[in-house]
């Protein structure tokens, strides 16, 4: 409510009559009957240790780590399928990447959904799509959205969804002359260049979709989907309709909270007796039975003291207590990717730091998580241009891959697998006769990094001095990896 | 604030003060009246041990703002399509529809984030440099996409995308300018964050760069003694835009 005056005064000359008592006294109580608000609050009322679990911001998430196994050798055709790795249905409906769905409730809420994911084609060895020669002149295609409450967000959809359109795959081209010393118009059947597809031309990469979305009150679920699209039975040489899976992936549901659901009832407030006419009043029992019930109601309120919507942000500390962004322009890591489970440590032959070699994609701290509880989300982008090995012609087949590591304050380095993302050269120019090395790739791809740290209830090993995005070439060695911009975001939000 | 602690409290055996009365009701002393107290000067001392503070007290819009608008089918319209611009200018950046949003945050934000999303597929011609080499020197213009966040460019959200047709190998012989088209299909998830904003507006923006060449300096070189060629020669490097979406998140 707002600023509330005493009902008149007691006069000297005058008696004090129980209803100018009452007058006198009676706001007061109103007012503590649930409906204190921001106008009863100095700003900055309340220190950080009032806000309740949640009090604005509650973190649902989920994450599962898989090898998508490209990583051993250039042209190396992995074995093994990670026995993680999600199989995406034929048939084209929209399907939950059911690990991640999470489902929790709420009351006058929003949401920001952050899905993200490796997705690629299969690793066996007996299929030989990542080669160069590709077994089929259509490559599976897939879609990802987000959907929240059985609803697919139709602003999430990721690709065209119709082989008719005008951006479909082009399949094979006239290209090169059969004979370069013989040049001719004839169209020749290239076997190396189908790179145009719809969806997903890439052997492997990944995605990242981002949401807000009201919720009604009661229950929401929310889930990445992912469908194959027309023609969805791309068949390999072995006549199998070609797998498609996902790999590493993480989905956050960030609820947002408007207002819990439901209002609490004002209460009176206890111990208050007022005077009535006809009755004695003495001077204890003014005390008694007004002033101290009021002022030890006012001494120790409850929430449900304070009115519905009542309180302003200056008055309360945000959940949110920190962001730090980094950024930097172009530059390259040579490095041997050290393989799945490498604690991402930045030391030759292992990981580098994404760096212009003035500044990096590293936000630093110091934060010490083990005092203050809290959740990190860490969002990094990289502009990758290229994998490449000068003295590799296939280059389809070389594979960056970028990760997000954090450091602690004993110099040593920390990395979750599930935030590795392995991505290859989707477009190239196949080397020939008169251009053996094949300089001609070009990737240029927006590399969506996602990580998830939790430390709400349990802490690092140390102070954490920074988080870095990394990167590293996968190959045995001689290659590098480029990029051209890159940033990386880290969001703290204490319970 | 420390707690109320009124300073008279009548009692009986003495005379009733009645201005000690009034003055504990309603004073201008910081922790000695109820009514001066209440009225703005509550604080976290009156709280009871224990109590905690919930989303059920904080208005809505106080503890956060968000925007959220999306534009665009997975078929790709045509109208969504841009074509080429020269010269190759600052100037000549253009805004994405869809890809431009804002919201009005009343108070000063510990954080702004700015996020646009969406795919897009492009067709960028490659290009030879040199004019008479043996072997094809590559290079042109790129094109882009980037942030504008708060009407500031976020160089770090700069994106180029690849090369999706390629001219002759062998620049020396002109049959070889046939050529290989490939459409690439491209996700972006671009984020800026500012810790600097003021209470106002926040605004995000997308804006693209699709530079033009002349095909006949650029893609066939044996030509290139040739006069410059009619803007109808220009290649039409183009760029299209499915699905997008942009997203504030002030907190």
């Amino acid at each position: 409510m707002g600023y509330r005056f005493s009902r008149g005064v007691l006069r000297k000359t005058g008696f004090p009559y129980p209803q100018r008592i009452v007058d006198q006294v009676a706001p007061a109580a109103e007012e503590m009957a649930g409906r204190l608000n921001d106008h009863n609050f100095v700003n900055g009322a309340f220190p950080a240790a009032r806000r309740g679990a949640g009090m604005l911001y509650d973190f649902h998430y989920a994450t599962v780590a898989s090898d998508t196994g490209i990583h051993t050798s250039v042209n190396d055709i992995p074995t093994g399928l990670d026995p993680n790795a999600f199989l995406v249905p034929d048939g084209g409906a929209w399907a939950a990447i059911s690990d991640l769905t999470k489902t929790f409730s709420c009351g006058q809420d929003s949401v920001w959904a952050i899905g993200w994911c490796q997705y690629g084609l299969t690793p066996t060895g007996a299929v030989v799509t990542f080669d160069v020669g590709l077994s089929t002149l259509v490559k599976p295609r897939v879609q990802f959205a987000l959907r929240i409450n059985g609803v697919v967000m139709a602003n999430t959809v990721t690709g065209i969804d119709t082989s008719a359109s005008d951006e479909a795959p082009r399949s094979v081209y006239p290209v090169v002359p059969v004979d370069a010393a013989t040049p001719s118009h004839n169209l020749s059947t290239d076997t190396y260049s189908l790179r145009g597809t719809g969806s997903m031309n890439w052997h492997v990469r990944s995605i990242r979709l981002q949401a807000k979305v009201g919720l009604p009150q009661g229950s929401a679920t929310v889930e990445l989907v992912v469908r194959r699209i027309p023609p969805n039975d791309v068949q390999n040489l072995s006549g199998e309709i070609e797998p498609v899976y996902i790999y590493n992936r993480s989905l956050l549901a960030i609820q947002l909270k408007e207002s819990e659901a439901g209002a609490s009832a004002p209460t009176p407030i206890p111990g208050v007796t007022y005077p009535v006419d006809g009755t004695s009043i003495s001077k204890a029992s003014l005390t008694d039975n007004i002033l101290t019930p009021l002022t030890t109601n006012l001494n120790n309120l409850s929430q449900t003291a304070i009115a519905q919507w009542g309180l302003r942000r200056e008055q309360i500390p945000s959940q949110l207590q920190n962001i730090v962004q980094a950024t930097c322009d172009a530059g390259t890591t040579s490095r041997i990717y050290p393989g799945w489970g490498s604690t991402g440590t930045v030391a030759p032959g292992q990981w580098g730091l994404v760096t212009d070699g003035v500044n990096s994609a590293q936000a630093n701290g110091p934060w010490n998580f083990a005092t203050t509880p809290s959740f990190v989300l860490v969002l990094a982008n990289v502009a990758h241009k290229k994998a490449s090995d000068p003295g590799i012609a296939a280059d389809a087949e070389q594979y960056g891959v970028y990760g997000l590591s954090g450091k602690y304050s004993t110099g040593t380095y920390f990395k979750q697998n599930v935030n590795e993302f392995h991505i290859n050269n989707p477009n190239i120019t196949p080397p020939w006769a008169a251009f053996p090395t094949g300089t001609m790739y070009d990737c240029d791809t927006d590399v969506q990094l996602m990580g998830i740290f939790d430390y709400r209830t349990s802490a690092p090993a140390n102070i954490i001095d920074s988080f870095q995005v990394i990167s590293t070439y996968d190959a045995s060695g001689g290659g590098t990896c480029t990029w051209s911009h890159a940033s990386i975001q880290v969001y703290i939000w204490h319970p | 604030m420390a707690n109320i602690t009124l300073p008279y409290l009548p009692a009986d055996g003495a005379a009733f003060n009645v201005d000690g009365w009034n003055a504990d009701i309603k004073s201008t002393t910081a922790g000695a009246s109820i009514l001066g107290e209440m009225n703005g000067k509550l604080n976290n001392a009156n709280l009871a041990a224990g109590q905690q503070i919930s989303a059920r007290v904080i208005k809505p819009g106080e503890g956060f703002t968000l925007a959220f608008d999306g534009e665009g089918t997975t078929r790709i319209f045509y109208d969504d399509t841009f074509r080429q611009v020269a010269p190759f200018t600052e100037d000549e950046w253009l805004v994405v529809p869809g890809c431009a949003h804002r919201v009005y945050v009343p108070w000063t934000p510990i954080g702004v984030s700015f996020n646009v999303g969406g795919f897009c597929t492009n067709f960028r011609m490659r290009e030879t440099t040199n004019s008479n080499p043996g072997v094809a020197v590559y290079g042109g213009p790129d094109m882009y996409i980037r942030l504008r966040c708060n009407g500031v460019v976020q160089a770090h959200t700069r994106r180029p995308f690849p090369f999706t047709w390629y001219p002759a190998s062998n620049p020396t012989k002109a049959d070889y300018l046939v050529a290989r088209e490939q459409v690439l299909t491209h996700s972006f998830d671009l984020n800026h964050t500012s810790t600097t904003a003021v209470a106002g507006w926040q605004s995000v923006r997308l804006e693209v760069l699709v530079p033009r060449t002349q095909g006949i300096e650029n893609i066939i070189p044996l030509y290139r003694t040739a006069a410059a060629s009619a803007a109808d020669h220009y290649i039409r490097h183009r760029i299209r835009f499915g699905i997008r979406r942009a997203l504030i998140v002030a907190m």
